[in-house]
């Protein structure tokens, strides 16, 4: 994983303080995400209820993201989980970040990895399919 | 890959040249080393003075320290050298919340100085003073007429108080009654509380009343825990930072603020802490009047609301009646008073709002006036700008690529703005966008 060029770009967002977690997904599926032992051990915690919401918004994703769905958030508990559709796909990247963090600036790298990501996607003809979970 | 640097030659033939560093390094010694060779690799002579900036995440990785080092070590001897930390930048490279960057000018027919001042927060026009002399004794034998000033100043720092903890909204009337009056007003020993920026930029304008000023305040990402001012090879908290040049070409310096009035008008009736703290508006409590009668929320709700408030506050900022320059926010809810984001500039308030459009708008219509015969352009832009684009901050991005071209630019997004035209009042707030650069012939 450590050679794929979408993981180091989550490698990399995921060592702002305020990404507890990220990767890239899509329903019923997580196709490429950072080391999970770097994830914050918090979100552990209600990881499971997150990942149900986290399909069932998949499943959202899927049937508007060819009508230019771009993003989707949602909060749940104490977090909020960002999706970053990537246009004309069912992928997304994901992160879960604190409910009181502050969104604005976490937003603005979650728009420059969503490029990055869409340009190695580009450069290497390839969706984000690499199945870890 | 175009707009990172520009060679104009001016009407003497001497030749200005403009370069923007960048790194996005993740390492403080890395990315300092970078930043300073990404500058100065598109420039042709060494650099007349050298703004550095960077976002606070290399306090973790490496430390400021090491970060500065790593410039110096690249940068000629002795390049006049100011900067700090800021929430945001964006430059001809992108847009961007965590990084570093730089603007290096060289140009021969121009005298540079750098001042500081520290304790801004316990003495903020001594610090100005302090700043203002060192610059004044280096620039005052300089045969130039046009004079610039670019500052950081230290932003305000949420206070820890014992047993309380860090202090933001306090619910409780006597804890809030004891902040007031005893912990704010000692907060600034101990280098925290709020940043007072307005009393160092008219100090400034006090002591050099003919300088063109633009500036911030360095703050980290929001948090408002720490922040770091840059001068030479140290490292500042709590300090005014700035660097003036004295030069034979005109100066351009323009602001747009983006925000417009609503209805809701109110008077506030008594102050204290030399008008930070709202104690009454219209004869009652500040905190309940402004929760009923102007956010229109119950009292009891609001502790509950969270990020709520906290994600819709940044759209309705104040203004005031005697002083429509000023913008400004409400920092925090002490018990029954009102912390403000910065010194009121009047009693009448008119309470405005703003969105995104709006926001874009400003931006664009900044250089409108303008053909783009600009050597490079320098902003200061409000950090509340990004709190509210969110993603689509990189719009902003688009209208100065459009506007500007390959002219090399830097945005930076300090958390308070500060601006001082001379013949004009000076003003620190928030939700402006200030942007200065040389005055070229053929520049309307």
């Amino acid at each position: 994983m450590k050679d794929d060029p979408i993981a180091n770009v989550l490698d990399d967002l995921l060592k702002l303080d305020d990404i507890l977690a990220c990767m890239v997904a899509r329903q019923n599926m997580i196709s490429v995400m950072p080391d999970s032992d770097d994830f914050n051990p918090e979100v552990n915690k209600i990881w499971d209820i997150i990942k149900r919401a986290m399909d069932d918004v998949f499943g959202v994703i899927r049937d508007y993201s060819q009508a230019g769905l771009g993003e989707m958030e949602f909060r749940m508990q104490e977090y909020e989980v960002l999706f970053y559709v990537f246009p004309d796909t069912e992928n997304a990247l994901v992160a879960i970040i604190p409910a009181m963090a502050n969104k604005g600036l976490i937003e603005v790298e979650m728009e420059n990895t969503r490029r990055e990501i869409l340009k190695i996607m580009e450069e290497h003809d390839r969706e984000p399919v690499l199945a870890t979970a | 890959m175009v707009g990172r640097d520009a060679k104009l030659n001016i009407r003497n033939n001497s030749k200005i040249d403009a370069s923007i560093g960048f790194s996005r390094k993740w390492d403080a010694q890395e990315a300092g080393r970078e930043v300073a060779q990404s500058a100065l690799k598109k420039l042709e002579t060494p650099p007349s003075f050298f703004l550095l900036f960077s976002t606070i995440h290399y306090k973790d990785h490496g430390g400021f320290q090491e970060f500065l080092s790593a410039v110096l070590d690249v940068l000629p001897e002795g390049t006049p050298l100011i900067g700090g930390t800021i929430a945001g930048f964006i430059n001809n490279y992108g847009c961007y919340a965590r990084g570093a960057t730089a603007l290096a000018v060289s140009y021969p027919n121009m005298d540079v100085a750098v001042g500081y001042g520290i304790r801004t927060k316990r003495n903020p026009k001594k610090a100005a003073r302090n700043c203002a002399d060192m610059i004044r004794k280096e620039l005052e034998k300089s045969p130039y007429k046009n004079k610039f000033l670019i500052n950081m100043i230290s932003a305000p720092i949420i206070p820890k108080i014992p047993f309380i903890g860090d202090v933001n909204n306090v619910k409780s009337r006597i804890s809030g009654a004891m902040l007031t009056h005893i912990g704010m007003p000692i907060a600034h020993y101990f280098g925290t509380g709020i940043g007072k920026e307005q009393d160092v930029i008219e100090q400034l304008a006090v002591s050099l009343p003919e300088y063109y000023m633009i500036g911030g305040s360095s703050v980290d990402d929001g948090r408002m825990l720490s922040n770091y001012q840059f001068i030479g090879d140290n490292i500042l908290t709590n300090s005014v930072t700035a660097l003036a040049c004295s030069t034979d070409i005109p100066v351009f310096l323009k602001a747009q603020i983006a925000v417009h009035k609503t209805e809701k008008k109110f008077k506030i009736t008594d102050s204290t802490y030399h008008g930070y703290i709202v104690k009454k508006i219209e004869g009652k409590s500040a905190s309940n009047y402004f929760l009923k009668e102007i956010l229109e929320i119950p009292p009891e709700l609001f502790y509950t609301l969270g990020p709520f408030y906290y994600k819709t506050s940044d759209y309705f900022p104040m203004t005031f009646e005697e002083n429509n320059e000023h913008v400004l926010g409400v920092g925090s809810l002490l018990g029954n008073n009102i912390l403000l984001s910065h010194k009121m500039a009047g009693k009448n308030v008119v309470m405005c709002t703003t969105n995104g459009n709006e926001i874009l708008q400003a931006i664009d219509s900044l250089f409108l006036d303008n053909i783009k015969a600009f050597p490079f352009i320098f902003i200061s832009s409000s950090t509340i700008y990004s709190f509210i684009l969110r993603n689509k901050t990189i719009k902003i991005k688009d209208i100065l690529d459009k506007q500007l071209g390959d002219i090399p630019y830097l945005m930076i997004q300090p958390i308070i703005e500060n601006i001082y035209i001379p013949g004009k009042k000076p003003v620190a707030r928030a939700y402006s966008t200030n942007a200065l650069s040389f005055l070229m012939d053929g520049v309307r």
